[in-house]
């Protein structure tokens, strides 16, 4: 069945003029055939997920409220590590696991300073390899925040989460049972009111600044809506679209 | 597919599981059906030669399928990402060069295949043989894929000193353990399922009790036409 209106031309008079209206006629007599426009679901999955974030770029509009997300400044850390023993005893991570770290770069060429600092924390990412990977559903995207929770009750422990993470973020934690991975601090300080995650509150030099990016009036939207500085992400490439934001200067 | 992983992300990979489960399933319908008749001591019927040996010539073609998708994927991970060259530098020449080349490559697929062309849909002990090395290196393609896929850190090209060098994997004795489980647990389900469904069987031989299972008598008239071995 071809959709087309009665008054109008033959359908291709000269190749050379083919319009911009009939390419899309065919593109949607394409779909029809396909049974993908009936439903729409799989056409739909791509672009909502190429629509949840801007993957370094500045989006419009945000899925979540509050979006919670964090941006890393990483030209002021002193890797003094005190975000990570702050999280450590905020969460009462074990010492064979780990929810952020902070990773040490020497370069000897360089010039002037010749090491950097990189925290690394679970992404948060809007489209998480991880919750797709989890075959029981025990870890999901809140759909009030964004936050990537675990339902301990629900993890069988079968790691596969942990093999999917871009970002190496979530480790077995054996006294609990189940897989764990930073939550934004969500379970023992945001769900009881405070407005920081413990490794932001630890930090001396104010590296870690954390907050809601749907708010224009937040620090975090503000580091990231801007052109002078650099903004990027960690393996951008995997198209997770993560809400960790690293910038410089 | 997990794409955060580059040795487990690729265009080709379904197609690649698919064949190899088509290629282990032709592998153990021959090892298990000859193996079947060796417990009970019977000779294989000519019917059943024939079938097995239409399976040999399916399990050549799966294993020229893997043949190519592995030099494929090979020529691919060359001009992916750095990820990818790391993955294939370990299976080449790296720490799972002998896996790689001698268990998959050598005992999984050239030998293999060269004893699907010689038994030339005749020798079954030879299609035997064949089927039980693709059983046997299958173990190991899986294994390479799964250890192999992580053994890149993640955060290796941030450069940092943390993650410098590649992971190395070697099992733990529960893991060994469990492999071995399986195996055992395999060979007793087929010995047990040899035994229970026996019924199937037209010809009851001597030496073999059927005593208990009343129900064979019954089944027997009908299993007549199919299935017939030689006395």
């Amino acid at each position: 069945m071809i959709f087309k209106s009665p008054n109008r031309e033959p359908m291709i008079k000269d190749p050379e003029k083919i319009s911009e209206m009939d390419r899309r006629e065919f593109l949607k007599i394409g779909l029809v055939i396909t049974g993908v426009f009936a439903g729409g679901s799989i056409v739909s999955v791509a672009s909502a997920a190429e629509k949840l974030f801007p993957n370094g770029s500045i989006a419009e509009k945000y899925p979540y409220r509050p979006h919670y997300c964090m941006v890393i400044r990483v030209d002021r850390c002193i890797g003094c590590r005190r975000c990570v023993e702050g999280c450590v005893a905020a969460n009462a991570v074990p010492p064979y696991g780990w929810r952020t770290l902070v990773l040490e770069r020497e370069v000897r060429q360089a010039l002037g300073q010749k090491r950097e600092f990189i925290p690394v924390l679970c992404n948060q990412c809007n489209n998480p390899p991880c919750v797709r990977a989890c075959p029981v559903t025990a870890t999901y995207k809140d759909p009030q925040n964004g936050i990537v929770m675990m339902d301990n009750n629900k993890c069988i422990g079968c790691k596969i989460c942990m093999a999917a993470c871009p970002y190496d973020a979530r480790y077995y934690n054996e006294e609990r049972g189940a897989v764990d991975k930073c939550d934004f601090c969500f379970e023992t300080r945001l769900s009881r009111g405070e407005q920081s995650t413990a490794c932001q509150a630890a930090c001396p030099a104010d590296v870690r600044v954390f907050g809601d990016l749907s708010d224009p009036r937040s620090r975090v939207y503000r580091l990231v809506h801007q052109l002078q500085q650099p903004v990027w992400v960690l393996k951008k490439d995997t198209d997770a679209k993560p809400n960790i934001f690293y910038t410089k200067g | 597919m997990l794409n955060g992983r580059e040795f487990w992300y690729g265009p080709y990979l379904p197609i690649f599981f698919i064949a190899s489960a088509f290629l282990m399933g032709c592998a153990a319908v021959i090892f298990f059906t000859v193996l079947a008749y060796r417990v009970h001591r019977e000779p294989l019927d000519r019917p059943m030669a024939d079938a097995l040996a239409a399976v040999g010539k399916l399990a050549g073609v799966m294993l020229a399928v893997i043949m190519f998708f592995t030099i494929w994927r090979m020529v691919t991970l060359a001009v992916g990402g750095t990820h990818g060259m790391l993955v294939r530098d370990a299976l080449v020449s790296g720490p799972f060069a002998f896996n790689f080349w001698a268990l998959e490559v050598g005992l999984g697929m050239i030998l293999p295949f060269a004893l699907i062309l010689w038994s030339a849909g005749k020798r079954i002990g030879t299609l035997f043989l064949a089927s039980a090395l693709v059983i046997f290196s299958s173990f190991f393609m899986r294994l390479d894929m799964v250890v192999a896929g992580q053994i890149v850190p993640m955060y290796w090209e941030l450069g940092v000193r943390e993650y410098a060098k590649l992971h190395a994997y070697s099992p733990t004795g529960h893991e060994i353990l469990v492999v071995l489980a399986g195996v055992g647990l395999s060979g007793a389900a087929f010995l047990l399922g040899e035994k229970v469904f026996q019924g199937f069987r037209e010809v009851q031989l001597a030496g073999t009790s059927l005593a208990g299972m009343p129900e064979d008598d019954a089944q027997e008239p009908q299993m007549a036409s199919n299935g017939k071995v030689d006395g």
